[in-house]
């Protein structure tokens, strides 16, 4: 991870382009390097991305390429591996020039992290990004863990995030999309293919 | 609870004055009337706050005077009811026309909520605002529950609060303030036991 010690503004961000295909999160005016991705990572999210459309208009899913903005000053800003937009915000969201989710759109329904191995990804995910996805507002986050084994789905209840934990054979209980039918094991199990 | 439809900016919200007294707070944008506060709840506050004046300067300790801005866009602004400065922060707010600590500066050290009846209030201070105060950085957050008896101690860690709950005769143990010497009894009971 390498941290610069220059402030971004949100509008300086979106200017942004340092000439390389290095994607970056903002961390309070920060830009943070994106952890490179583990190829068994990949796996798991390309594995749910099929899974995924198999119900859902491939218009609303989102494969890391979309960022969200948590706050605007000081400016945060969020690249989530998967994304399940709603009807409403896809209307609002259609024909942006960037691929950004801005402060004053209405949340997606679904955000979806793959952990990055190590500590500090690890928090990332697990702490900060669960603080971030509940004063956005998302209904629902989930993390999947291909080191712990486990799936947690996070559902937001008048503010905060219920935690649930799947593991094994458990079934994947999704309030955002109930058609889904999965076990914990299938979805890490792309990982280990 | 009452709520109006208008949506107010931050810098609206800021320049607002309704010609009474009642003080707001900010949700996204729209202004929620404060609840009227129980006597008992006065009092727990005004005793916590001659607590803290045997450890810290007067100065430093801001009792229901004090909004801190959560998110400027759309706009979030909360009033505590017990607000402990760090010598930072009062440097950043003391020459301030108003009493809000803005979305740059840096965070108080500690905030205290004591709970009003109701499933709204309890909600507030319990899921959104511990979602909210992680956002902003805030080390530490109590939640002072007259009805449920128990103080509920969050501290952040990596962006997350984590949560430790005490109860009759337990002493509060806070991390910023180790010399305070309380217990959740006397807090409750607002009086040197």
């Amino acid at each position: 991870m390498t941290t610069t010690t220059k402030k971004f503004t949100l509008e300086e961000y979106l200017a942004y382009d340092d000439g390389t295909d290095t994607q970056y999160e903002l961390e309070d005016g920060e830009l943070v390097e994106m952890a490179a991705e583990a190829e068994k990572n990949s796996r798991i999210s390309t594995y749910l991305l099929l899974e995924f459309a198999k119900f859902i208009p491939f218009y609303l899913i989102r494969h890391k390429d979309t960022e969200i903005v948590v706050r605007y000053n000081p400016p945060r800003v969020r690249f989530p591996d998967l994304m399940i937009l709603t009807e409403e915000l896809f209307v609002v969201f259609r024909g942006s020039k960037r691929g950004i989710i801005t402060q004053d759109m209405p949340s997606p329904a679904l955000v979806i992290e793959v952990v990055s191995p190590g500590k500090v990804n690890q928090e990332r995910d697990y702490q900060y990004k669960r603080t971030d996805y509940a004063t956005r507002g998302i209904p629902e986050y989930w993390i999947i863990d291909s080191v712990q084994e486990k799936v947690t789905v996070l559902t937001l209840v008048d503010g905060l995030y219920e935690e649930a934990v799947f593991q094994g054979s458990n079934s994947i209980a999704s309030n955002a999309i109930h058609e889904i039918n999965l076990t914990a094991s299938q979805v890490l199990a792309a990982g280990d293919i | 609870m009452v709520t109006t439809t208008k949506k107010f900016t931050l810098e609206e919200y800021l320049a607002y004055d309704d010609g009474t007294d009642t003080q707001y707070e900010l949700v996204d944008g729209e202004l929620v009337k404060m609840p009227p506060e129980a006597t008992k709840n006065g009092q727990i506050a005004v005793y916590l706050l001659s607590q803290f004046l045997k450890l810290i300067p007067s100065y430093l300790i801001r009792c229901k005077d004090i909004e801190i801005v959560v998110t400027d866009h759309p706009a979030r602004v909360r009033f505590p009811d017990l607000v402990i400065l760090t010598a930072e922060s009062f440097a950043a707010i003391c020459d301030a026309k108003r009493c809000t600590i803005t979305q740059n500066m840096p965070s108080p050290a500690l905030v205290i909520e004591v709970v009003s009846p109701g499933k709204t209030n309890e909600d507030r201070d319990y899921r959104y605002k511990r979602s909210e105060y992680a956002l902003r950085g805030i080390p530490e957050y109590w939640i002072i529950d007259p009805i449920k008896e128990q103080v509920t101690f969050l501290r952040l860690v990596n962006g997350l609060y984590e949560e430790t709950v005490f109860r009759g005769n337990d002493d509060i143990a806070s991390a910023t303030f180790p010399d305070l010497k309380l217990t959740v009894s006397q807090v409750l009971t607002a009086r040197e036991v």
